[in-house]
């Protein structure tokens, strides 16, 4: 098969008028313009070939040839294609993927453990020297969160447990073993085994390495939507709804170890469905499914609603002290 | 008797245009290409899908109907990238180990925690002129490739050098001049073939005509930034020649102002996904406005001997700092 082309032999910009006829795995590309003959030689896997409006580029070294797409159907390199490639590797690669997700807990295990703590706690004595300074509680209600830490069964050196003011409600866990309330969680409880409950839910995730397995889990998934959706601005909504899912499963480990934790200190673990009850009513953005951390809050009620069980109350007096919240001047 | 002089007949200016004529549908099959290979080969693909997609800008644009084509290999960019990481790594390491070290003495620790940024600054100015040129010497047109000389890599650090140091002088009036400058030296070291572009652009009509919309903008509170932007482009179009021929383009303020507003409704709608047609429509744009006027003789323009030197880590380094076209 010959066909008409227009070249460009990479010497010039000024274009040329050949033929170019297949023969076998080659191209032979001749001019035979201005008097003289020149023909050319191309193997055909050098060639690259990519549509540019109604023509087919066919590119090798300096050269490009020009011909006309209709033209470019008549020739057997037409036909070759990728996709048998794409194919093999697709499927080996869709098999690594299944495999990797179906073991995605035990591979952040086993990267947690490769991260030294000195990654994750880089940053502790910075964070006790500003949660210091931000801690409100009065030494005699420091003296009743000690109380509580004991009454769990815990070592009270182990953990520092630091209260701030501020009017979201929340606690959380910080690398170094600390644990931070907020204030108006702690006024917003009906009694002290909420406060317990969620001191025991927060002691779970210390206990469990969750804060590590994160630190892990937020570089994979950076890693991961980075290679997704480099240059999209889809990777940071993607990327939030993702990391939500990843959390949730911590969360539940947490409450489920809590839950035994109480039950051995023999705490009523009903101001816990109490305060979940009270948070789900709250919570009123229809947008939640996007991303959120936390298990539904249905299924965490369950968790906590105890079926029997001997509990042994708190002092009253300590409670009343305590649910004031930030009373001594921040140090 | 009487003589007449008849005018000589006056040729017409010929007009080259560009044109972007990417396809919408190819460009969506070769992001879910790209994709689902990158994520298949755990980002190892991402070069090739990088190479991809500039050959595929690359030869939907054209000029005087004749496509551009872009030559650059995936295989010198993923050695590329892994030098990036190694430098990385390498500045994080030594940056921590001195940090520890002389954690007692604050000027050498302060100086150790400042490496990472002191070098991320000497690559971002090394590497946004050699990116340039990883781009430019791997563009062809007719088959001749357009080149960039080296030796405006030192003029171009020197000037982001003095540049910085002046802007935090006179709190950042003097950046139009370190912009034009770099703008200066980048055109006046490039070259399509034998042939370099000329640039006439003043530095103080550059700065002057910046001043104007920058606080233009800024009291308008950003309504005037599509103008802005405009008359900067404009500026650099205006005075920027190829052999005989002048540039030219047509684009207005209002044009530019809906075409940001038509990106924005998408991008928020589609949560970002919608990029890669938004990057085809903005392409189109600006190069349906852009035009030569004037004589080219492209059988005088040859293959340039100079050695280009593939540079594939400034394009790696430019990926980091997202300032790439694609």
């Amino acid at each position: 098969m010959i066909v008409n082309v227009t070249y460009y032999d990479g010497v010039s910009a000024s274009s040329h008028q050949g033929t170019l006829a297949e023969v076998g795995d080659a191209l032979i590309l001749v001019d035979q313009g201005a008097g003289s003959r020149k023909e050319f030689f191309f193997k055909a896997k050098d060639v690259e070939a990519a549509l540019s409006q109604e023509d087919y580029l066919l590119t090798s070294g300096n050269f490009t040839i020009v011909i006309h797409e209709d033209e470019y159907k008549k020739l057997k390199i037409s036909k070759r294609n990728s996709w048998n490639l794409y194919l093999k590797i697709g499927a080996a690669g869709s098999l690594v993927i299944l495999l990797l997700f179906l073991n995605m807990k035990e591979i952040v295990e086993t990267l947690s453990g490769l991260v030294p703590d000195s990654v994750v706690n880089s940053s502790v004595g910075d964070s006790h020297t500003m949660l210091k300074s931000l801690h409100c509680l009065s030494k005699e209600q420091d003296a009743v969160v000690e109380g509580v830490l004991l009454r769990l069964g815990k070592n009270r050196d182990e953990y520092t447990v630091y209260v701030i003011a501020s009017e979201t409600e929340n606690a959380f866990a910080m690398p170094g073993n600390i644990i931070v309330f907020n204030d108006s969680l702690l006024r917003g409880m009906s009694s002290m085994d909420g406060f317990a409950g969620v001191l025991a839910h927060e002691i779970a995730h210390i206990d469990k390495n969750h804060i590590k397995k994160k630190v892990v889990k937020d570089l994979l998934m950076e890693a991961g939507f980075f290679i997704l959706f480099s240059h999209s601005e889809a990777q940071v909504v993607l990327k939030e709804m993702a990391k939500g899912n990843f959390s949730q499963e911590e969360e539940r480990e947490a409450d489920l170890l809590a839950m035994d934790n109480l039950r051995e200190a023999e705490i009523d673990s009903k101001s816990m469905a109490d305060l979940f009850t009270r948070l789900k009513d709250k919570e009123s953005s229809w947008l939640k499914f996007l991303s959120t951390s936390h298990p539904d809050y249905k299924d965490r009620i369950k968790t906590f609603t105890r079926l029997g069980g001997k509990t042994r109350h708190f002092n009253p007096a300590d409670w009343s002290l305590l649910k004031k919240g930030c009373t001594g001047k921040p140090r | 008797m009487e003589s007449s002089h008849a005018a000589p007949p006056v040729s017409p200016v010929k007009k080259y245009r560009f044109k972007f004529s990417g396809n919408f549908f190819e460009l969506l099959k070769l992001v879910i290409k790209n994709t689902i290979l990158t994520v298949l080969t755990f980002g190892i693909y991402i070069p090739y899908a990088r190479t991809n997609m500039r050959k595929y800008l690359w030869r939907s644009s054209t000029f005087g109907g004749k496509p551009f084509l872009f030559h650059g290999d995936p295989r010198n960019l993923l050695k590329g990238y892994a030098i990036l990481f190694g430098i990385i790594l390498g500045v994080g390491v030594i940056s921590n180990l001195g940090g520890s070290l002389f954690e007692n003495f604050a000027p050498i620790r302060i100086f150790f925690k400042g490496v990472p940024q002191l070098t991320f600054f000497l690559l971002l100015v090394v590497f946004q002129f050699r990116a340039y040129s990883y781009l430019v010497n791997n563009t062809s047109f007719r088959s001749v490739r357009f080149n960039v000389n080296p030796a405006g890599l030192r003029p171009f650090v020197l000037t982001s050098f003095k540049g910085f140091f002046f802007c935090i002088l006179t709190l950042g009036l003097y950046y139009p001049f370190m912009a034009h400058e770099h703008s200066k030296i980048k055109w006046k070291n490039t070259a399509y073939g034998s042939h370099g572009f000329s640039y006439s652009g003043k530095d103080k009509e550059y700065a002057l005509a910046w001043y104007k919309g920058f606080f233009l903008t800024l009291f308008s509170l950003g309504l005037y930034s599509p103008w802005f932007a405009v008359t900067m482009h404009r500026y650099t179009v205006d005075h920027l020649k190829f052999q005989g021929a002048k540039f030219s383009t047509t684009v207005t303020g209002l044009d530019c102002l809906f075409l940001f507003m038509k990106s924005m409704l998408l991008l928020v709608i589609t949560f970002g996904l919608a990029t890669p047609y938004i990057l085809n429509m903005n392409l189109a744009f600006y190069f349906e406005h852009l035009s030569m006027k004037g004589d080219l003789n492209f059988e005088e323009i040859l293959q340039s001997n100079r050695t280009l030197k593939d540079d594939s880590l400034g394009d790696g380094i430019s990926d980091l700092f997202d300032g790439d076209v694609a």
